[in-house]
């Protein structure tokens, strides 16, 4: 699977959508370096190419927690 | 990876230079037993893994050159070489990789005769050469194993080179899910989700950890933030012990559960067989009691012979024709009495002799001796007229001695006449006794003989039952069946009860969390929080992505096998079911064939169960089309169809070919004696050529293994495969 292919595979989830606002029409067009209002499409994307470009599990995770700190901020 | 040709020389039993050309499509190579179907295969795993097939049962893997050198080299060859020469095998592998590029790998092994003994070197030398536009070039041994690996990954080569049975069984067991996981292992890269989840649940904790400190810095609720993060510490840890143990009853109840699906199959023929054990157990001990009473009868007809007269049967008029005989007899004696009465009195009126009868032979005797007459008392000295008249006396009077039990005669007879007369009526009624008695003793002799039949049915029943369902001790598998059930019961009980805890544990949880949350208002930066939720609403998806993804790969598998099952099976008109993967209690699956009433069915033959291995291994391969591994490698697979018969088998070729880029299948089947030669075969060329009219736009080439008419396998150095090129 293609990263965006595992981004958009993550955001299907009904219940996630729900919960952050996210249509299924913007899953489908998302893409990885898209802008959404969503905080919760960011931290998927790093979390895949984290993940995909075989990072530590404890790198990975710091740079989830500092990107949202970014974000939320 | 596309296979061109491969070069055999003086390897195991192909002797001399051997060669076979492979097209793109299907490849059948035809070989008897101890023809070299094996010995081919092997010929390619020596290429790519250094050894040979070991057929040991308890083998696991292959020998290695190390192992068998003394072994690869034709025996043929190793006789023809002469002392202080070389002889060496070789095998040489044309292939083409997905990109085009041509290579040739080579793998051979020298042996040296020296005077009296071999020596052999310790390993074989092995090259790879490209091709280049008009010659072979070598390629530096460190790229070797990168190249293998690019032509065909160590990864996929078991689930497209397999040998018979046991090289399938290997691959996919059905009693065991382990087999399935490694398999949807194959199709994607599902541990790459445990990644994902590994990555979130970190970056929550990471995040919550941050939450926590700023909260302890908070200036108020001190204490009962304190006391609800000790409290939430403390479920965690509680939550994480019973999520151990929850799995732990969880494995213990599918093992259970995989024994109680074992024995289920069995337990019903089992139950059947223990009903007619006792039965029979009961019906034997009846038998006995009916035989003994059978032996006591028989016994008792001996016995009636004389004590109830039955010998006498038939001789109750015997006493009437005795009553009339000893009438006769009596009246004689009566009449003869009467006359010897008369001559008596006469003759002592006459008084000239002796009344008949007196005296006694004592007293004639006593008279001669003392020569003096007893009854005149006159002398009668011996010589004189009147001894002489005693001497005459004599014969008489010992005659009349000798007749005198004529007298007793009729006593005797009177006497079994009276006998007789008491007998007439026991032997009258002795033939209603013979008959009652022999009655009885049919009757008990019918029981016996009907009590026989029902234990030899009954008996034929239990060994059928055994044969058909392979149930040789049914007290064990009801044992083991009743233990699994209480098993179950207990785990499932065991889950149920520590779920239960886990869940009221994980509510309290998630209300400590909140209560932190409002606490941490005003006190906590917002973001804080803001991040600890997203992180943990993220580290959940990623637990349900990767189980929702192992589903989705099952059903993709499961829907592949279900397409290659039914075409193999199909054509033969039996019964065949669908493939249906059971999800164990532990999460785990376990392959399973199905019937239209989504029952699972037991007691599968051994060709619907190679028929199911085989199609999980063809699916393994072709359900990920992205990979689209079926046309980057050939499938080469030695006797896999040993359990079909020729419809199956023309079924599982043209499967194969249909699955398949290139397909090298070696295999006996499709082979029929060849009548012009003893002990030798030929290929079945009316049923080749309808699997070449049926395989549309694939290529069809068929080789066969022969060998000369006089080889025997009892010379093994004479031995030497002929490859024969199959025209159909």
């Amino acid at each position: 699977m293609f990263q965006l292919e595992i981004v958009r595979y993550f955001l299907k989830d009904p219940r996630i959508q729900q919960k952050y606002g996210i249509s299924a029409s913007e899953v489908e067009t998302v893409s990885l370096t898209s802008q959404h209002k969503s905080h919760f499409v960011d931290v998927v994307r790093r979390m895949v190419k984290e993940v995909e470009d075989e990072s530590s599990v404890t790198i990975a995770a710091a740079q989830l927690n500092l990107l949202l700190e970014k974000k939320l901020k | 990876m596309l296979i061109k040709n491969i070069q055999i020389s003086n390897f195991l039993c192909y002797y001399g230079e051997n060669r076979f050309d492979f097209v793109e499509g299907l490849n059948i190579v035809l070989g008897a037993n101890g023809y070299g179907k094996s010995k081919l295969y092997d010929a390619f795993q020596w290429i790519f893994h250094n050894g040979i097939t070991d057929s040991s049962p308890q083998a696991t893997g292959l020998r290695s050159t190390r192992i068998a050198k003394d072994e690869l080299v034709s025996e043929k060859a190793q006789h023809e070489c002469a002392e202080d020469s070389t002889v060496k095998a070789k095998v040489a592998l044309e292939v083409v990789d997905n990109r085009g590029k041509g290579y040739q790998l080579v793998r051979s092994y020298i042996m040296r005769r020296g005077s009296g003994k071999w020596i052999y070197p310790e390993d074989s030398a092995f090259e790879v050469l490209s091709k280049e536009v008009t010659h072979f070039k070598p390629v530096p041994e460190s790229q070797h194993a990168t190249i293998l690996e690019s032509l065909i990954p160590t990864d996929v080569r078991p689930y497209v080179w397999f040998q018979g049975e046991r090289g399938i069984n290997n691959l996919i067991d059905t009693s065991s899910e382990d087999s399935l996981r490694q398999v949807i292992k194959r199709l994607s890269n599902i541990d790459r989700w445990d990644n994902y989840i590994k990555v979130s649940q970190k970056a929550f904790e990471t995040a919550q950890s941050a939450f926590d400190n700023a909260l302890k810095k908070s200036n108020r609720n001190q204490n009962k933030i304190n006391d609800l993060q000790l409290e939430r510490g403390t479920l965690e840890k509680e939550m994480k012990q019973l999520s151990e143990y929850i799995e732990q009853m969880s494995n213990n109840l599918n093992a259970a559960s995989v024994k109680h699906e074992a024995f289920k199959v069995g337990i019903e023929y089992a139950e059947k067989i223990k009903e007619l054990e006792n039965t029979l157990k009961s019906q034997k001990a009846n038998h006995e009691v009916i035989s003994k009473k059978l032996d006591t009868q028989t016994e008792g007809l001996t016995e009636n012979l004389f004590s109830n007269y039955w010998a006498l049967l038939g001789t109750a008029n015997w006493v009437d024709a005795f009553e009339e005989k000893i009438g006769v007899y009596n009246q004689h004696i009566t009449e003869q009495k009467a006359l010897e009465n008369i001559t008596k009195k006469i003759e002592e009126r006459i008084q000239t002799r002796l009344p008949q009868g007196i005296p006694e032979p004592v007293y004639v005797k006593q008279m001669l001796r003392e020569e003096r007459c007893l009854v005149c008392n006159q002398p009668t000295p011996e010589g004189s007229e009147g001894y002489n008249a005693i001497l005459e006396l004599l014969p008489t009077a010992l005659e009349e001695q000798q007749e005198a039990p004529k007298f007793r005669l009729q006593n005797f007879f009177q006497r079994l006449y009276s006998d007789g007369l008491a007998l007439k009526k026991p032997i009258k009624s002795s033939k209603k006794s013979i008959k009652g008695a022999f009655e009885k003793m049919n009757e008990l002799k019918q029981s016996r003989s009907l009590l026989e039949e029902e234990l030899e049915i009954q008996d034929r029943e239990i060994r059928d039952i055994i044969r058909i369902s392979g149930v040789t001790n049914s007290s064990d598998v009801i044992n083991s069946m009743y233990g699994a059930t209480s098993d179950i019961s207990k785990y499932s009980a065991d889950v149920a009860t520590y779920t239960e805890k886990r869940r009221q544990k994980q509510i309290r949880l998630q209300e400590i969390r909140e209560e932190l949350n409002t606490l941490s208002q005003g006190e906590v930066p917002d973001f804080l929080m803001k991040r600890k939720e997203l992180l943990q609403d993220l580290a959940e998806l990623c637990r349900e992505m990767k189980s929702q993804k192992y589903q989705e790969l099952v059903d993709a598998l499961e829907e592949t096998a279900n397409s290659h099952y039914k075409n193999i099976n199909s054509p033969t008109g039996a019964f065949y079911g669908t493939i249906k993967f059971v999800k164990t209690i532990n999460g785990g699956y376990r392959p399973a064939i199905i019937d239209s009433n989504e029952r699972e069915v037991g007691n599968l033959n051994t060709s619907l169960v190679s028929s199911l291995k085989l199609s999980i291994i063809l699916a393994t391969v072709s359900t990920n089309k992205k990979r689209n591994e079926a046309s980057r490698y050939p499938l080469i697979s030695d006797a896999p169809v040993s359990d079909f018969d020729v419809a199956k088998t023309k079924s599982f070729l043209k499967e194969t070919a249909n699955t398949f880029g290139q397909s090298i299948i070696i295999m006996k089947e499709l082979l029929i004696e060849d009548p012009k030669r003893k002990d030798r075969y030929s290929p079945d060329l009316e049923r080749l050529c309808e699997l070449k009219d049926e395989l549309t736009n694939k290529n069809l080439s068929v080789y066969q293994l022969d060998m000369m008419d006089d080889a025997t396998n009892k010379f093994r150095n004479e031995l030497e495969v002929q490859i024969k090129k199959v025209d159909c």
